[in-house]
């Protein structure tokens, strides 16, 4: 077990070095598609031997013609398209305003004091369970739902751009400082790109976030996929949950992978 | 003098604080008792105090959020017991990395609540289902930590180790495990988030009782005073519990000696 913890990569035996390096590099990549492999195919093994009921696992030939059903007839087009907007417009609004407020908190003592009291207390408290008093306020359409994932993400943005900004080195303050850079050019070419991977990394935490928070708001108080997952499963339609499900954790993956390459094109240069 | 000046300099974040939570609170029973917005949607300070010894009063409270506390506990102890192994082991054997990696990629990022239509067709509505989507939730996060510590284990560490002739098991033990464990702290606190925001999420959707259900159950009722109440109760407790993550890994790591590490990654957590 701890073997591969020692340098495993030393001799390479010589002779047909390249057809082997190429046979394992293909091993290697192969692996996760035989893992998707192995499950879909125990997966279609269980229901066709009958093990589980069909309403507790359909088929996965059941599932996926569903999901191309749902695709084709644009059933899931318009329900996922409101939930995506929904989180996309929340996730936005608590950066233009979450990022700005991080940045003052960790520049300015006096906004620090003021508002890490609010961000103490804000970032535990539990803004899922503000679903009622949202729909009472703002109603039952996206509004609500909006401004619950502005709630929901507004305070890992404000926590990831005041930490990263105080954690830019204060060396490199000074040697701006000492060679005459203004106070708001310090802070585009020095604080701002110092803190853009803690940013980045404030995406990636909130955007997850912020689909959980869109998702479960429609599930409690209706629309888009929300609720359409939610029918779904009253009715016993597990086809169409699986199916549902499925799409959903397409919908992260991307989101994820997406903020991933971000982050390698302008983060690079940090430890991930 | 000069002490009272120091003095003062050093309680003045504190005192601006207070005051913070005070300005809220005196704009939001203003607003409630000048009638400037419409009524009932906003509920005093003074109703929501009096709701709130009421369901300290009658156990409501307690009671459910005992309810909530201990899906939260079980969720997240099965989270680390499985996500913590998991992560390290990893680190350990690529082969199995190359296997999982791809698996964890795409629960972590899938909106964990939309598991809970499907457990219910396994499991039903109730105590099991909840407590499972919470464990998925709270074991992913402890996952990636704990990989990324095990990962980070300077590799002297491990040579001398072996070179005093630890056995592999001792090693993982009791090199790799603490070596690893600011990292696995930070995802404990990072899924102690997660864990209550999913256990709330849950009892709104499907359950019969928990802090979830309380407040899904007073917002449809209209009862915004023990809304607020409950909501209130809920982020103290929600407070408390990470403060005390925060000052229990503050103890635990007092021999770690980049301490300061500890420190950046807990406030990115």
């Amino acid at each position: 077990m701890a073997d591969t913890l020692k340098f495993t990569e030393v001799a390479v035996p010589s002779g047909s070095r390249s057809a082997r390096t190429m046979a394992r590099r293909l091993w290697r990549l192969s692996q996760p598609w035989l893992v998707l492999l192995a499950v879909l195919a125990g997966w279609h093994f269980a229901t066709a031997q009958e093990w589980v009921r069909a309403v507790f696992l359909p088929s996965p030939g059941v599932v996926f013609a569903t999901l191309a059903h749902l695709v084709i007839s644009g059933e899931l087009w318009s329900t996922l398209g409101t939930s995506v907007l929904r989180a996309v417009l929340g996730v936005v609004a608590a950066g233009i305003v979450g990022i700005p407020l991080g940045f003052a908190m960790a520049e300015f003592r006096v906004c620090r004091w003021w508002l890490s009291p609010y961000v103490a207390f804000g970032f535990p408290l539990p803004k899922i369970a503000l679903i009622p008093v949202f729909t009472v306020w703002l109603g039952m359409d996206s509004l609500s739902k909006i401004a619950l994932v502005f709630a929901t993400c507004v305070f890992p943005f404000i926590v990831a751009a005041e930490s990263g900004a105080s954690l830019v080195s204060p060396k490199l303050r000074w040697a701006a400082q000492s060679l005459g850079t203004r106070k708001h050019a310090l802070f585009r070419h020095v604080i701002l790109p110092a803190t853009v991977p803690a940013l980045l990394s404030g995406v990636r935490i909130a955007l997850p976030i912020g689909l959980i928070t869109v998702f479960t708001a429609e599930m409690v108080t209706g629309g888009g996929l929300g609720e359409a997952i939610v029918q779904a499963q009253r009715y016993f339609q597990s086809a169409q949950v699986y199916a549902y499900v499925l799409v959903t954790m397409l919908v992260g993956y991307l989101a994820d992978a997406a903020i991933a390459r971000v982050q390698r094109r302008f983060a690079a240069w940090a430890e991930a | 003098m000069t002490a009272a000046l120091a003095l003062g300099q050093r309680c003045l974040p504190a005192v601006t604080g207070l005051l913070a939570v005070a300005v809220l609170f005196v704009a939001w029973q203003a607003a409630a008792s000048a009638h400037w917005l419409a009524d009932g949607f906003v509920p005093s300070l003074a109703d929501i105090w009096r709701a709130t010894r009421h369901l300290v009063r009658t156990g409501e409270i307690g009671g459910n959020l005992m309810t909530t506390l201990r899906a939260s506990a079980w969720g997240l102890a099965a989270g680390i017991l499985t996500g913590v192994p998991l992560g390290l082991s990893m680190a350990l054997l690529p082969v199995f990395d190359r296997i999982v990696t791809p698996v964890v990629r795409c629960t972590y990022a899938l909106p964990k609540t939309t598991l809970i239509p499907l457990l219910v067709l396994w499991f039903g509505v109730g105590g099991a289902t909840n407590v499972i989507v919470i464990a998925i939730t709270a074991a992913l996060p402890l996952i990636v930590y704990s990989l990324r510590g095990a990962r980070e284990v300077p590799r002297v560490l491990l040579w001398s180790a072996r070179s005093l002739g630890t056995s592999r098991a001792g090693l993982l033990w009791r090199v790799v495990l603490p070596a690893a464990l600011p990292q696995i702290l930070t995802g404990v606190r990072v899924a102690l988030g997660f864990t209550l925001l999913v256990a709330i999420s849950c009892e709104m959707i499907v359950a019969n009782q928990g802090i979830g259900k309380l407040i899904g159950q007073y917002g449809d009722q209209g009862s915004y005073d023990y809304l607020f109440a409950a909501l209130f109760v809920t982020t103290v407790v929600a407070y408390a519990l990470d403060a005390s993550l925060r000052w229990s890994t503050g103890a635990l790591l007092r021999w770690h000696e980049s301490g300061q590490r500890g420190q950046r990654g807990r406030r990115h957590g």
